[in-house]
């Protein structure tokens, strides 16, 4: 199953919902990769080393395992390059250009499958891009991360409403919740606001009793029920 | 797959029909020369109808649904049209009106249906093939019965028959106005090149340099590709400096001349005839590409008559200063770009 996190607004969440997701479906047993197509604003690689990234896998055939860098049993992250070069290459890109990744992306995909990958997460850039319509493209079922604050309602409005076109299953993930909110959105997980929430990747590895990680569990138990 | 063939059948057919009938093309030197009349005025009714039919396009086009089937009648129309040729060369006057209405329908067609990266290629590849269609008209086609010649002129455009019908959606849509910063440089490429072609056709044809019908063919397909792959922007730009350094090397270097002046205008009429669709807005398309057309239209026609009433010929520094200047103008706007909720609904719908 492919899963592409995106966002209205930068810092909902969404890096961090796609470790600590990609993370416990791994602890399910569930073969699972996170793909960061997160070009402009790349993050991943300040917690995993890797030499390979995903933008030279987007450009070039070359075979998906030698840019895969597995941090745990089941769990393998293709991270975005941090060079100002590869930045600065991404903000330019042309229609033509990313509908050229559009393929490359299924055929990367595809080669994972094959790989016996179960999951496949897209943590993509916030807003809407070539890079980040190519991603719903390809995914099996769209989330949007959102905080819950009106300004991210509005915006989530906005995503639902220009990704009409887009025939895919959508549902929300509710990230820094601080109280009980309900919004007319397929919410499959509030995830609670917590000052424990650090710079580690896997915060359901170290907290595993915590509220965090009881959405987290619940959101797994959602995503195994959807596939 | 479907919106590709359409839009090759609409330009083919159109196209191979402007060349071989209207746009100075044989059969209309034969009608010229059956009825003993002034090129001048054949073309002026020509050219004025079609402006015509334009205007009346891009103002009443973008209220039509049905649009195929309203260029099914209109290329009936055009049909008869052109046989009534036989008898009177006024007809000409219709035949421009209908291929105002053809010429603003396709752009539609192109703004609404083709995706955004493929128009410059699906617009060269179709005027490569119309150019093949001349080039055998010119080459096989030895009647000398007029019928007979607007009998071949015509028959491309039967395939408009075979297009299926689509709705065109009606929206309401402003215009974009960046179309300003590209209208002047194409109406600057046409005016000069119009004014001067003349006169350097006469010089190229006294020293016996022609340029192959399928250099101009190979060239725009060059172009259609830059076009997609490369940017809009970069064609424009090559083609106005073709034509400065066409004019800057007649006529010492003619045969160099010749061929630049060709390439040129197979990179301006990539850009001209697509840039419109580019700009175009959904709902208002018909509207866009009108407008545009006329910045191509009315100054081929104004070129003619000036070089045609008298012989005009421009001073060479103003004409390479405004052609250089109109690259300058084309360098500096932004290059028109598919947005990501564009990119969007046109991926969405492969």
């Amino acid at each position: 199953m492919i899963i592409g996190l995106h966002s209205f607004k930068g810092g909902s969440g969404k890096t961090f919902v796609a470790t600590n997701l990609g993370y416990r479906l791994s602890e399910e047993g569930k073969k699972t990769c996170i793909i960061e197509l997160d070009m402009k604003a790349p993050s991943l690689y300040s917690f995993f080393e890797s030499s390979k990234f995903v933008n030279d896998l987007l450009m070039k055939r070359v075979p998906v395992k030698d840019y895969l860098t597995e941090v745990r049993k089941n769990l393998s992250v293709i991270v975005a390059s941090p060079s100002v070069q590869e930045i600065r290459r991404d903000l330019v890109r042309s229609d033509v250009e990313s509908l050229k990744i559009l393929g490359r992306l299924q055929e990367v995909l595809a080669e994972l499958k094959s790989m016996g990958f179960d999951f496949v997460i897209l943590d993509n850039s916030p807003g809407l891009s070539y890079m980040s319509v190519n991603s719903m493209l390809v995914s099996d079922s769209i989330f949007f991360v959102s905080r819950a604050g009106r300004d991210d309602i509005d915006g989530l409005k906005i995503l639902f409403d220009v990704s009409k076109s887009i025939e895919k299953q959508k549902y929300v993930i509710l990230n820094r919740v601080t109280s009980d909110v309900d919004f007319d959105f397929p919410i499959v997980a509030k995830i609670p606001c917590s000052c424990e929430v650090s710079d580690d990747p896997f915060f359901v590895e170290i907290h595993k009793e915590h509220e965090i990680s009881k959405a987290f569990n619940a959101l797994v138990e959602r995503i195994l029920e959807i596939v | 797959m479907r919106s590709d063939l359409t839009s090759f059948l609409l330009v083919f057919s159109y196209g191979s029909f402007l060349l071989t009938f209207p746009n100075f093309g044989p059969v209309s030197l034969k009608i010229i020369e059956t009825f003993k009349v002034s090129s001048y005025t054949f073309f002026s009714y020509f050219y004025i109808f079609h402006i015509g039919g334009i205007i009346f396009s891009l103002i009443f086009l973008d209220r039509v649904e049905n649009r195929i089937r309203l260029l099914k009648i209109a290329v009936s129309l055009l049909i008869a049209f052109a046989f009534l040729a036989t008898l009177s060369y006024l007809a000409v006057a219709a035949v421009g009106f209908l291929m105002g209405i053809f010429v603003v329908t396709f752009g539609s067609y192109f703004a609404r249906f083709v995706e955004p990266w493929k128009r410059g290629r699906i617009f060269a590849v179709s005027a490569f093939m119309s150019n093949i269609y001349l080039y055998l008209f010119m080459n096989y086609v030895e009647y000398d019965f007029l019928p007979a010649l607007i009998l071949v002129s015509v028959a491309p455009l039967m395939l408009i028959y075979t297009i299926p019908e689509m709705t065109f959606e009606k929206v309401q849509s402003n215009l974009n106005r960046k179309f300003v910063y590209f209208s002047l440089p194409v109406f600057v490429f046409y005016l000069i090149g119009g004014v001067m072609y003349g006169i350097m056709e006469e010089a190229f044809r006294k020293a016996g340099i022609t340029t192959h019908i399928l250099f101009y063919a190979v060239i725009i397909v060059f172009a259609g590709l830059i076009y997609d792959l490369i940017g809009r922007k970069s064609v424009a730009i090559a083609g106005l400096l073709a034509i400065s350094a066409s004019l800057l090397l007649f006529p010492s270097h003619l045969f160099y001349s010749a061929h630049l002046i060709q390439s040129s205008y197979a990179f301006v009429d990539v850009f001209g005839m697509v840039i419109w669709a580019d700009l175009s807005r959904i709902g208002s398309e018909a509207k866009q590409y009108g407008i545009g057309m006329l910045f191509i239209v009315v100054p081929i026609y104004m070129g003619f008559i000036l070089s045609s009433m008298f012989p005009f010929e421009m001073h060479m520094i103003i004409a390479i200063t405004l052609l250089v200047l109109s690259a300058f103008v084309i360098g500096l706007a932004e290059e028109p770009t598919t947005t990501p909720t564009d990119y969007m609904m046109w991926v969405a719908r492969r």
